[in-house]
């Protein structure tokens, strides 16, 4: 599976573990790596691989957000439950105009 | 965590690390806003993974990996190998040697009542709006409230046998105000500035904070600063409230200190330091009223742990005695660099950057006498309250600070509330003019969350513990053209 579909394979899973009327998953994929030069040496090299959702939910006009790295299944269920805590745990909110539309 | 720990040092050695380390780590953090008698923000994010360090032929390297799984372990340990050999072929570098380290074992535990993190959001929540509907003042045109939780377990093992688990708990919260009238704008905050003051502690520790009780002065002294009169511009007498020291010593002491700094690593983003190695054991710091210790022991402190991520025991160590440098803040590398201590100053934001030389908690030591001795014997002053702003140079030598508040200190007695005050001056100058420091009933214990260094970017929570401390002949307001 290709790095771009997998992502979209994620936020697709992260979606559907969403408890709520509206839902919407971003997915960031990093690769990385920084070579930092102090003294004309090598200092703090850094090789980063990281993959984290953000799941934001609207249940009863209340918006809610979690964040996670951990994207087996679990992980994707116990954020999706903290996403609705959030939202439940929220006034309604008066200027929230809804999700963006496809 | 702590297997995988193991397998990642055992695939670093068997990839041809001399040395290797595994932090895996879980954290989860929530954070809650209101503002104006809404909902602003609500956040909950948990992160883990496993970062692994090496030295392979005298050469450094780091990677991570978010699965804490046997294959995220392995691969990491591979790819900081890959990368400390690619360092290692470089001809003209240092060979980064480490002190001496007995092999850490143990376990730690924030000692909590409440886990912050179970804490209902609800009532997190509740919390907020409560303690914003208390600083309400017609002039008062902007109210906010935060909290903030975190939990976070960590695994360390080292290829010199090290084993330590340690898990930590942090809550914290913070009020402003935020009043405006006739073209000015003035803003109170409780307990601290910059998003209120966290400690490594349960859920009681915010309870304990009584943000709804200190609500209402928070909102009549930002309105009452509308219409206060500014600052003076003059060399005077000042005392500091605890809240301004923690940012004087954090900045001025704290950052300084740092032997990596002093090493000119950090020259490319958070700066260097006006120290220099040899000056330890001679360099005059401030006064003999001056005492600074570095503490990573102090209970409730954000630095506090059983070992750090090099696995360096805890430890009280002094780094201003009398006004003297006696101390760094050190790592093993920098350490032997220097030839001198032993590290216990290392520590990483999490599992995806590797450990660098931060503050743990940096304390000034207690004198003697409260605040009202301190104001006592000042006949024309002024004292400064709660930190509004800040500037250093790269060497943090040279300094401005202003305050929320202030109050001209006339005959030994509070004066008229002053507003937009600022003072200003050359580090060892202005320690040198200490000539008095609160005693312990004065000492508090106050916590940052935002402690900013390294490339990739990453934060330190730290603690300071401090007292009003009382200063002369500074420089203190703006000089007019």
């Amino acid at each position: 599976m290709s790095p771009d579909s997998a992502a979209l394979d994620l936020a697709e899973r992260a979606y559907r573990a969403a408890e709520a009327d509206q839902a919407e998953a971003l997915v960031h994929s990093e690769q990385s790596g920084f070579a930092r030069f102090a003294g004309s040496e090598v200092h703090q090299p850094t090789l980063i691989r990281d993959e984290s959702v953000t799941l934001r939910v609207v249940r009863d006009g209340r918006v809610g957000c979690a964040v996670t790295n951990r994207t087996d299944d679990e992980g994707l269920r116990e954020t999706a439950q903290r996403a609705a805590e959030a939202a439940d745990g929220s006034p309604p909110d008066p200027y929230f105009a809804g999700l963006q539309e496809p | 965590m702590r297997a995988l720990c193991e397998h990642a040092v055992d695939a670093a050695t068997a990839a041809g690390a001399d040395y290797a380390d595994a932090r895996a780590v879980n954290r989860r953090v929530q954070h809650v806003a209101t503002k104006n008698g809404e909902v602003d923000a609500v956040s909950d994010a948990e992160t883990e993974g496993i970062g692994v360090r090496v030295l392979v032929g005298g050469a450094g390297g780091f990677a991570c990996d978010r699965r804490l799984s046997e294959d995220g372990a392995r691969e990491a340990a591979e790819r900081a190998v890959s990368f400390a050999r690619a360092s290692a072929a470089s001809a003209k570098r240092r060979t980064i040697e480490l002190v001496p380290l007995q092999p850490a074992r143990g376990e730690y535990r924030t000692p909590a009542e409440r886990d912050p993190i179970e804490v209902p959001l609800s009532e997190k929540i509740d919390l907020c709006l409560r303690a914003e509907a208390e600083m309400r003042h017609p002039d008062v045109k902007i109210t906010e409230a935060g909290v903030r939780s975190q939990r976070e377990r960590r695994a360390f093992r080292s290829s010199a046998g090290a084993d330590v688990y340690q898990e930590f708990a942090e809550c914290g919260a913070g009020i402003d105000a935020l009043a405006v009238a006739d073209g000015r704008v003035q803003v109170r905050s409780y307990p601290s500035a910059h998003g209120g003051t966290s400690a490594q502690a349960g859920w009681e520790f915010v309870e304990s904070l009584q943000l709804e009780r200190e609500a209402p002065r928070v909102g009549e002294e930002a309105a009452a600063l509308l219409r206060a009169h500014p600052c003076p511009s003059e060399v005077t007498t000042i005392v500091a409230d605890a809240e301004q020291m923690v940012l004087q010593l954090h900045e001025s002491v704290g950052h300084p200190t740092e032997l990596d700094r002093v090493y000119g690593t950090e020259a490319a983003y958070a700066g260097t330091s006006f120290l220099k190695p040899e000056d330890l054991g001679n360099l005059p710091y401030g006064s003999e009223h001056m005492n600074v210790v570095a503490d990573s022991t102090t209970p409730e402190g954000l630095g506090t742990f059983a070992f750090d991520d090099e696995g360096v025991p805890a430890a009280r160590e002094i780094i201003v005695e009398a006004g003297i440098l006696q101390g760094f803040l050190s790592s093993r590398e920098t350490a032997a660099l220097l030839g001198s201590g032993h590290g216990g100053s290392m520590r990483g934001d999490g599992w995806s950057r590797m450990p660098l030389v931060r503050m743990t908690n940096l304390h000034l030591e207690p004198g003697e006498g409260s605040v009202e001795d301190l104001l006592a014997d000042v006949d024309d002053g002024i004292y400064l309250c709660t930190n509004k702003s800040w500037s250093i140079d790269d060497k943090r030598l040279n300094f401005q600070f202003g305050t929320q508040v202030a109050w001209e200190i006339k005959k030994g007695k509070l004066g008229r509330m002053l507003r937009d005050a600022t003072y200003m001056g050359r580090t060892p100058d202005f320690w040198a003019s200490m000539d008095a420091v609160a005693g312990q009933d004065e000492w508090r214990l106050h916590g940052l969350t935002n402690c900013g260094k390294g490339q990739p970017g990453q934060h330190a929570h730290v603690s300071h513990g401090t007292t009003p401390a009382r200063f002369r002949n500074v420089r203190v307001g703006v000089r007019e053209a």
